[in-house]
């Protein structure tokens, strides 16, 4: 009985890794765990009346949407993905997903979800220049595991936020982990646990609390 | 229990998952942190914090937990970033490039079967 148990999930595990690649490498879990985080800050600038509009990594309009696995350079359009162009209340930004910027100690970090002034990212890519921390309006961490974070990933995240001087940061995840959750509250951190389709309810906790965070920053 | 715990992992290393049997490995060894109080001269002075082991029943439950989180619920976050991509940006096609090469296919969203089955092991 227990073997039959266990011969069929290897049938159902067989079956699911051999019919998709995305299950080959950590790193393309961790992908589609970021642009789903991605797509979560989308619903959260419509929340708040932005215009958007999917832009090319040459900055020009486009319908085809491409996410390139490793982070990438802002003016390399072969390295970088496609990116979300945003207006609001007159202000423009721009939302990309698995860029490098420069912290504050002048050392380049990759950020899995990030908010930059319209000006600086043009500048940025006219110049070959990396987008300074300051002009950073929003960045988020993503962490796709299967059960509890393990801590270090709550040290990482507070070495990050220490090297950017903005207000909304948050290390999100679709698991938790009670010790990450103590250990940013007394540095004053944020983070979003539990973030995932199983969870409908935190997830529009989330994205409301985005867009009331993005109304004072914008 | 034991032996489930064991199968498992070795199911998950003959799949080629190594990055997540990696994983498991790394959460099983870091075990849980529990308070504790501390006793001196058979008087209760302080609470403390001790590193204590998973049991096995809670490592079974890691194991089933991050199956159903990598199995389960990754196909769905892959179909509704899909969904929500196109319809808020008004695009129709979305591409994962590595080396010029589109990297990612669906997965698989029939997973009911082995939802019910991983329910099935801590019966």
């Amino acid at each position: 009985m227990r073997a039959k148990l266990l011969s069929d999930i290897k049938t159902e595990l067989n079956r699911l890794t051999l019919g998709s690649n995305v299950y080959a490498t950590r790193t393309a879990v961790d992908k589609l765990y970021e642009v789903y985080i991605l797509s979560c800050v989308i619903q959260s600038l419509n929340l708040i009346g932005c215009t958007l509009e999917a832009r090319n990594s040459n900055d020009r309009a486009t319908t085809n949407f491409d996410f390139r696995l490793s982070p990438g350079y802002i003016y390399s359009p072969a390295a970088s993905s496609s990116f979300i162009h945003i207006i609001y209340q007159g202000k423009e930004y721009e939302l990309h997903n698995g860029v490098r910027v420069l912290g504050k100690a002048d050392v380049l970090h990759e950020l899995d979800s990030a908010i930059i002034t319209r000006d600086e990212a043009v500048r940025c890519r006219q110049n070959n220049f990396q987008p300074r921390q300051s002009k950073i309006k929003f960045l988020a961490e993503c962490k796709f595991y299967g059960a509890d974070l393990p801590l270090h990933l709550g040290r990482e995240f507070l070495g990050l936020c220490s090297e950017f001087s903005i207000r909304v940061k948050s290390l999100t995840s679709n698991v938790g982990s009670n010790n990450i959750h103590k250990l940013l509250i007394s540095h004053r951190q944020t983070e979003n646990f539990h973030i995932s389709p199983s969870n409908p309810d935190k997830v529009d906790i989330f994205i409301k609390w985005i867009s009331n965070e993005l109304r004072q920053v914008l | 229990m034991k032996e489930d715990i064991e199968q498992l992992r070795n199911l998950i290393r003959e799949l080629d998952l190594q990055w997540l049997d990696e994983e498991l490995e790394e959460i099983i060894l870091s075990g849980k942190l529990q308070q504790k109080d501390i006793f001196e001269s058979n008087r209760k002075t302080s609470k403390g914090i001790e590193q204590i082991a998973y049991t096995e029943n809670e490592q079974l439950d890691i194991i089933i937990s991050a199956l159903k989180n990598y199995f389960i619920t990754l196909p769905i976050v892959q179909s509704n970033t899909e969904k929500s991509l196109k319809e808020s940006l008004k695009i129709s096609k979305i591409t994962f490039y590595e080396n010029q090469q589109d990297i990612f296919n669906k997965i698989d969203l029939n997973t009911q079967k082995l939802s019910g089955l991983l329910n099935e092991i801590k019966k």
